[in-house]
């Protein structure tokens, strides 16, 4: 058991909980904010993945977002298939996708990486909107219905907001499953040193390939379920600006920490809402978006970084160690 | 037709050649992609506009000095502000790139909340004046636009090989902390970087609304990612390599836009870019790093 109840997995916990009890007091609005928050939380923790663990700064994340949520999009505009066929080839085709972004990065290392992936994001974006027959172009695919799983119907926003919920439990898990595996054993190798991780009989190339497209299929599913609670997709939205937010996320929840992305994309999706109601004194509400990403970095501690898990995290062991005092005595 | 497009080429290619070496500047010394970039080249823009319609009495030239000392002076404060704290704390990379951000949103909200998200026409010189070259219909701007980029990186040249300042850079750029024990003022110099960075934006900014004759919200974003990929193009951290990457880019899209097609000219840069990288992987000029084990 108490495998299970690492500092991690306990804030995780405690996120899931209050996230799980929070549509109990908010109105549709912020039902709609939060059901962005989780959608963020799976997008960053697939970016996490890849900058946290295999320690690759990617600037075009937007691009399995976009194509996650065009491929749900265009499969209904075309086929009117059903979110269940529909999961199946977003799969596939982010995959694949992320496949296609790791075959230049065969030789290309470090920074390098950064430019290549924000000139995919762009490329991904271009084709979106140039491709006028399948994705209809700037004019975008309107009319998305909601999800419906083997004929079962999403109707409420609620039913909506504990699906993606049941999303973002399958990411964690998947997430820390994959950390412990062998394949993330070896990334974390490759991040830290890859020749000697090269030395030890690690291959360096396939190990990359794979962490690309595992990302690229979480980030994939995430616009998915974007392009359902949208109802439309068009390729304006999906611009550089989403791929800088969720690396913004990925840093303030802390590299290779989960949980704390759960935090930080929680914190960054509400706070511009938030500033929404203070607009009548005060214009311009991004202004202080920005101010806080420079504050924040100022401090220079993620956010539920090590002081969280020292004050949080501790009084949560100091109580499970009571326990277990007490059933001693 | 050619030429034609060759001018057309050589003019945009200077401005993403002078947005380019800023990026490269700050890269070379500081390892850090200044995200923040784009938002000085819309931000001085938009300070151009404003000085001209309102205060300046529509003088080009006091208006141009006026707002490139404004962008020199926004450089060294984004650099104060955003990423000093962060640089003194030691390893902090990826902590200054969100920074950048930040300040990107903070630049661009303010742009947008003053400014509007109209068009306005935007003032230009020697409107409608244009010489024959071979054929090819030249507009005044566009020989200026290339005259003064070209200037600027002679000036640039001089100033990084023979300049006491200069020569500090460089020297930066090679090994941080032995500057420091060197008793050089590193924050002065890194604030400077910032500075000339801004300046060398914001003259671009300035000079690409001229040519279009119009400004708008979105200039900044387009050619922020432009540039970038120029600099990566001829090997980040080399100067020549991000004036030749800005030429490459310029002309190669102007040809396939004349010859080919509007929509493909925005990709080809980028797919330039990936099949240069893969062949060789650290750009044009960029010099082989060795790795340490």
């Amino acid at each position: 058991m108490k495998k299970y109840f690492t500092s991690k997995n306990i804030v995780f916990i405690l996120v899931i909980i209050s996230m799980a009890i929070a549509p109990l007091f908010v109105n549709a609005y912020w039902l709609r904010v939060l059901i962005t928050a989780e959608l963020n939380m799976i997008f960053a923790m697939s970016l996490n993945l890849l900058m946290g663990i295999g320690g690759t700064v990617s600037f075009g994340h937007a691009a399995f977002y976009s194509i996650g949520a065009y491929t749900t999009a265009c499969l209904y505009y075309h086929f009117g298939t059903q979110y269940s066929t529909n999961f199946i080839f977003v799969i596939i085709v982010t995959a694949l996708a992320g496949l296609l972004l790791a075959v230049p990065m065969s030789r290309i290392t470090g920074r390098y990486v950064t430019i290549i992936t924000l000139s995919y994001a762009e490329i991904v974006n271009l084709i979106i909107k140039n491709w006028d027959k399948v994705t209809q172009g700037q004019m975008g695919i309107v009319g998305i219905p909601t999800i419906s799983i083997f004929g079962f119907k999403l109707k409420s926003k609620i039913m909506f907001f504990y699906f993606a919920l049941l999303f973002v439990v399958i990411t964690y898990v998947m997430m820390q499953w994959l950390v412990k595996s062998k394949l993330g054993r070896n990334l974390q190798a490759m991040r830290d040193d890859p020749i000697a991780a090269e030395a030890m009989g690690i291959k360096l190339f396939p190990n990359k390939v794979i962490i690309f497209t595992i990302s690229a299929i979480f980030a994939g599913i995430a616009g998915s379920l974007y392009a359902h609670l949208m109802t439309y997709v068009d390729p304006g939205t999906f611009n550089s600006a989403i791929s800088f937010n969720c690396i913004a996320i990925v840093v303030l929840g802390g590299l290779a920490n989960f949980p704390g992305t759960l935090i930080s994309a929680l914190f960054l999706s509400i706070l511009p809402e938030y500033l929404r109601q203070f607009e009548f004194l005060f214009q311009y509400r991004m202004i202080a978006y920005g101010a806080v990403l420079v504050i924040v970095m100022w401090l220079n501690h993620s956010i539920p970084g090590e002081k969280l898990k020292s004050t949080v995290v501790g009084f949560f062991r100091k109580i499970l160690k009571k326990k277990e005092v007490e059933e001693v005595a | 037709m050619l030429i034609q497009i060759l001018i057309n080429g050589f003019a945009q290619g200077s401005i993403y050649a002078l947005t380019a070496i800023g990026y490269s500047l700050i890269y070379s010394i500081l390892q850090l992609i200044n995200m923040s970039n784009a938002a000085v080249f819309l931000t001085s823009a938009v300070i151009f506009y404003a000085l001209y319609t309102s205060l300046t009495g529509s003088s080009v030239l006091l208006t141009f000095v006026l707002t490139l000392a404004a962008a020199g002076a926004l450089g060294y404060l984004i650099e104060v502000i955003a990423i000093r704290p962060i640089r003194n704390k030691g390893d902090s990379n990826t902590y200054a790139l969100i920074s950048c951000i930040g300040v990107k949103t903070i630049l661009e909200q303010i742009c947008q909340g003053t400014f509007g998200s109209e068009i306005k026409p935007f003032p230009t010189l020697l409107a409608g004046k244009y010489i024959n070259i071979f054929g090819a219909r030249t507009t005044a701007i566009q020989i200026i636009i290339v005259v003064f980029t070209i200037t600027i990186l002679l000036v640039m040249n001089w100033f990084t090989q023979h300049n006491r300042v200069g020569r500090g850079l460089r020297a930066l750029s090679q090994n941080i902390n032995a500057c420091h024990l060197m008793g050089m003022p590193v924050n002065k110099l890194i604030g400077l970087s910032f500075a000339a960075g801004s300046i060398l934006a914001a003259v671009s900014g300035v000079m690409y609304c001229m040519y279009l004759s119009s400004i708008s919200i979105s200039v900044g974003a387009a050619i922020g990612n432009k540039a970038f990929a120029a600099t990566v193009l001829g090997g980040i951290g080399e100067l020549k390599g991000a004036v030749v990457g800005g030429y490459m880019l310029a002309i190669a899209e102007n040809l396939v836009s004349g010859y080919w097609s509007m929509s493909a000219s925005n990709f080809v840069s980028f797919a330039i870019l990936i099949i240069v990288l893969m062949i060789k992987p650290t750009g044009l000029f960029g010099k082989k790093e060795q790795k340490k084990v």
